[in-house]
């Protein structure tokens, strides 16, 4: 069962987080440059309703895709469906953020496919950069979790293919804490003090906010008084962290020792530690999983239209879903994603077998645009600044 | 062993000094009395300037003895020995101005302020710098701040003076002025002065003593005349001065007297005060004590060899005479710019002579 | 005589002085063009962000100054920079403070064997900056040498902890100093090396004892020195970041990481932008200060 996690160790989601910290002056110069001598993104046209009638067959199209991607995401097996059929190899480019990629896509970066987070689609709408993917040229586009496709469309367009998703979620030591209770209060449990390790993420304010009892959709756009009291009650809780973690393996050795008793995390930690034998619970809160979920955006100006669609269907199948599991153990949103050579607990836990189930509400919250995002980035810095 | 002298300022007692192999001081032997001017003179690496650091305390000998006005200071740190040392550099302290330079000593003493104030100020008149106490290090000249230095160090009293080659970094000229200057600052404190130099002119003009070192040993202590004129070794003879010397080999020996014979009626006199000669020496005579003769002219003098004029150099005061002798030998003579001097060119005919007195031997 | 009228009727040749100073500007062109299009360029670009004169993403405001009334009005932000203030002041002073004796013992005491030691203490910048912040995690985190020996030797408890050892911002001060120690002793061992031996022999030929001549001599004249290594630590430490991410713990957020917060993951690039612009403001004005006190100095001399 180890080795076939060895992958995940390069787990983009992790990976993402690390290089998150690590690739700044990159972003500030060259964004900065390409900012200032950018073709204007807002004011070209967004082709959206451009009628595939008008657009070149698929043999008059370049045929090399740009893909801008997450590290981790070129390599060969998840796009082997593709390979296969006969296409040329796409072109890579990475990003360590989502939200260096908007901001070197609003400076001109140009693209033909990315991989945003859901709860970036509109921002990517907003600039004028993406257009609709059209689902009929997608083949394997039913066998997709209906839950997560609903998370990519925006006026009722298909707007990102969703593929993967993972939940955010408590992990804890049961030799410490207490399983049953299942809530994303362990996080900020005064009985663990000194023993939780949250993430650098503004949506500890959501989960504050689960935990005082806001639903699940309030917590997407709180007001601003409710924002306040989550913002407080994280600052009163603060003092019983550990870390704030910025290197998921560093929180995954700590949890391993017991140095950290409640963390927040990501499927792929339980996946390791259960593994390893550690004793470990990954918590379901009743409250409602806050799940984050990505997929296939389509730049708006792509010459390579059926070409791209072809590497989303790719991305879709249950080939490329199985292998995503086994490796990097998140969800992928094929249904029919063979699940024989996972570990049956981790399937238990996050409810791999019934996806739809456990991806719909009040099960879990699929991330989604924050209105006004901008407020909880700030109330999240004075969390941080407490 | 000997015995120091107990009135003496400073004493030496065969002190040793080794760095590494090296044995920079190799048995030194000296006192300097109260209120003398004694110079340490000699080329470098002769042990000079090794020897004033012992003295003043920032080299410990490995062995001898070394006293303070009869007291021994062996292991006494420099700041706890009655002496102070000028330094070639000055040294001054850049931070400070003229005043609190001069005022350090007094301060560390705890010397009360207005007495403080009233010592600087004498001390300033002294060295002629009265109205500099505002001013910093890096306004003044070379010469300003060598008097800086010395009103420092003097300003405490200290029972001597060392001065390591404190006029080196002074130009011909402020030398000569500083030179006198110094002489006349050490007769009005009567402070005992003990002064390392290599330049001899400088040694002969200032001092009351000299001690001519090399390699680390006292080749002659005396008088600047006696250092001078009666060379007691080959070495003093030849760093002290111009001189001539020529091998000797004696061809007949007389009442106190040797004589080489040269031929042509060359001749060459020297006083043999023991009557005998041994087998290899050198007679040796100062430029200045031989008169050049044109052909025409008659010559008067125990001494007297003929050659050819090979250099003629102008010195100013003086006219610098290269001669070549016969036999490869060569002399170096001295006269007064005169006409007469002006009329001897390069390659002509003239005859040397000097007085049987003027010339010394010296056993090599 | 003829060949001096000969020289006036020709036509006067190009001065060869006019030559070598366009020469020299060719030669400079390079370097201060790469410095400006990598440096200043960017800089400006920075303030023009934070005013609205250049806008990233649609909802960013055109011509602006709200970013800055946000920053000024933001007590939390404001907050954060006298807390990187205070760390600055902190870190610099206690890196100086230890500096000093070990440029000390190199520039005095070493002898000959000066600059193999000096080479020894800058050994360490040719690991890698995040192995060595990270070692410390080992000396000053749970499980870590200090919670180790206090436990074997009984002072704490077997499950006992020190929570403000490490993921604390009592880490990020002592990551800092420790970080900072062998570039600040530079400066200062360069000025005591400087420094003329002949002042101290000076110093105790006139009665000073040695920790005399250290506060009356060495210490005044090692002062520019030190001031130099303190503006050198303080500047680059105000905006520091990096180390409060990694051992800072969850009370390690200071100024540079709001910023970083800001542009990387709030896409707040204009709020951002002020307080970037603030941070080099205040930099600058720091830096031109300090410069006009060398001068003073400079002429007092």
């Amino acid at each position: 069962m180890r080795s076939e996690f060895d992958g995940l160790m390069r787990s983009p989601m992790g990976r993402r987080a690390l290089l998150k910290y690590l690739g700044y002056a990159s972003l500030l110069g060259g964004t900065g440059v390409l900012a200032a001598c950018r073709q204007d993104v807002t004011q070209t046209g967004t082709d959206q309703g451009a009628s595939p009638t008008a657009r070149p067959g698929i043999e008059e199209e370049p045929g090399v895709l740009r893909v801008f991607t997450w590290a981790g995401y070129e390599l060969k097996p998840v796009w082997k469906p593709y390979r296969q059929a006969g296409y040329p190899e796409p072109k890579f480019s990475f990003y360590t953020n989502t939200e260096q990629a908007l901001a070197k896509t609003a400076g001109g970066q140009d693209w033909d496919i990315a991989h945003p987070e859901t709860s970036y689609i509109q921002d990517y709408v907003n600039i004028g950069a993406i257009q609709p993917w059209d689902t009929s040229l997608i083949e394997n586009f039913d066998q997709l979790n209906p839950m997560l496709q609903r998370a990519g469309q925006l006026d009722g367009q298909q707007y990102e293919i969703v593929t993967d998703w993972g939940y955010s979620a408590p992990i804890i030591r049961t030799d410490h804490l207490d399983p049953s209770i299942k809530s994303y209060s362990h996080l900020f449990d005064p009985a663990a003090s000194g023993h939780i390790s949250w993430f650098d993420t503004p949506w500890i304010l959501m989960m504050a906010g689960l935990t005082l009892g806001m639903s699940g959709d309030e917590v997407f756009d709180m007001t601003p008084e409710q924002l306040e009291e989550a913002k407080n009650f994280a600052i009163d809780r603060k003092k019983h962290l550990y870390n704030i973690w910025v290197d998921f393996t560093q929180m995954w050795d700590d949890v391993r020792k017991g140095v950290v008793w409640a963390a927040y995390s990501w499927p792929d930690t339980f996946a390791v530690l259960h593994a390893e034998g550690v004793p470990v619970a990954y918590i379901r809160p009743e409250e409602g999983t806050l799940s984050w979920a990505e997929g296939l955006v389509l730049h708006a100006e792509t010459e390579n239209y059926y070409h791209a669609h072809e590497y989303a269907n790719s991305w879709a199948s249950a080939e490329v879903g199985q292998w995503l599991i086994e490796n990097y153990a998140y969800g992928h949103a094929n249904l029919n994603v063979d699940l024989s050579n996972v570990d049956p607990d981790v399937v238990k836990v996050f409810g791999l077998d019934d996806p739809e189930y456990n991806l719909s509400e009040p099960v879990s919250y699929i991330d989604r645009w924050l209105p006004n995002r901008a407020a909880y980035n700030r109330a999240w810095d004075e969390v941080k600044a407490a | 062993m000997s015995v120091p002298n107990p009135d003496a300022a400073i004493s030496l007692v065969d002190v040793h000094k080794r760095f590494g192999d090296v044995r920079a001081v190799d048995g030194v032997t000296l006192d300097v009395a109260e209120g003398e001017f004694l110079t340490l003179l000699g080329p470098s690496g002769c042990g000079k300037t090794t020897t004033m650091r012992m003295i003043a305390g920032f080299e410990e000998p490995d062995a001898g003895r070394i006293l303070l006005r009869g007291h021994d200071v062996v292991g006494v740190p420099p700041n706890r020995r009655e002496v102070n040392m000028c330094f070639q550099h000055y040294a001054l302290f850049p931070h400070m101005n003229v005043e609190d330079n001069v005022a350090y000593g007094l301060k560390l003493r705890k010397v009360p302020k207005e007495e403080r104030r009233r010592r600087v100020a004498e001390m300033l008149e002294v060295v002629r710098l009265e109205g500099f106490e505002k001013r910093r290090p890096g306004q003044l000249s070379g010469g300003q701040q060598q008097r800086v230095a010395l009103a420092r160090a003097l300003v405490n009293r200290p029972a001597a003076l060392l001065l390591d080659e404190p006029l080196g970094a002074l130009d011909v000229k402020l030398r000569k002025q500083m030179q006198l200057e110094l002489k006349r600052i050490q007769h009005e404190l009567r402070t005992t002065f003990v002064y390392v130099t290599h330049d001899q002119e400088e040694a002969l003009s200032m001092s009351d003593r000299i001690a001519v070192m090399n390699r680390g040993v006292i080749e002659q202590l005396g008088t600047p005349r006696e250092v001078y004129e009666r060379p007691a070794t080959p070495f003093v003879a030849d760093f002290v001065g111009v001189l001539n010397a020529i091998e000797f080999r004696a061809d007949e020996v007389r009442a106190g007297e040797a004589v080489m014979r040269l031929g042509d009626g060359d001749r060459i006199v020297a006083p043999a005060p023991d009557g005998r000669i041994g087998g290899a020496a050198i007679v040796t005579v100062r430029p200045e004590r031989i008169r050049v003769h044109t052909p025409d002219e008659p010559v008067v003098g125990d001494s007297r060899v003929s050659g050819t004029v090979g250099q003629v150099v102008y010195l100013g005061t003086l006219t610098q005479f290269h001669v070549e002798l016969a036999g490869g030998r060569r002399l170096i003579a001295h006269r007064l710019s005169d006409e007469r001097a002006a009329s001897i060119l390069e390659g002509d005919r003239v005859v040397l002579s000097w007085d049987r007195d003027d010339a010394a031997i010296v056993r090599d | 005589m003829t060949t001096t009228a000969r020289v006036e009727l020709s036509a006067p040749p190009v001065a060869p002085r006019a030559r070598r100073r366009r020469g020299l500007l060719g030669l400079l062109a390079a370097p201060t063009g790469f410095l400006a299009l990598f440096f200043l360029v960017p800089v400006l670009m920075v303030a023009a962000y934070s005013v609205g004169l250049l806008t990233l993403l649609p909802h960013d405001l055109y011509l602006s100054l709200q970013p800055w009334r946000d920053f000024f009005a933001s007590e939390t932000h404001v907050g954060l920079f006298w807390k990187s203030v205070r760390l600055s002041v902190v870190v610099s002073a206690v890196s100086v403070l230890l500096a000093y004796p070990i440029a000390y013992a190199l520039a005095l005491v070493a002898g000959r064997r000066k600059y193999t030691l000096l080479l020894v203490i800058l050994a360490p910048f040719l690991t890698s900056y995040l192995l060595r912040v990270l070692a410390w995690r080992v000396i000053l985190g749970d499980e870590g040498l200090i919670i180790t020996l206090l436990r074997d030797v009984g002072v704490l408890g077997p499950e006992g902890q020190i929570s403000w050892l490490f993921y604390s911002p009592f880490a990020v001060y002592v990551v800092l100093a420790y970080v900072w120690v062998p570039f600040v002793a530079l400066p200062i061992f360069v000025t005591l090396d400087g420094m003329d031996r002949d002042l101290l022999e000076a110093s105790h030929d006139l009665g000073a004892t040695r920790w005399t001549t250290f506060l009356r001599v060495t210490l005044p004249l090692s002062v520019p020195g030190v001031v130099a290594a303190f503006v050198f630590v303080f500047i680059p430490t105000i905006g520091e970041y990096v180390t409060p991410l990694l051992v800072g713990g969850p009370n390690g957020f200071f100024f540079g990481n709001a910023i970083q917060g800001a542009i990387l993951q709030g896409f707040d690039w204009q709020f951002g932008a002020a307080m970037a612009m603030f941070l080099v403001g205040t930099v600058t004005v720091l830096l031109v200060l300090f410069g006009r006190y060398l001068n003073v100095r400079a002429v007092a001399e």
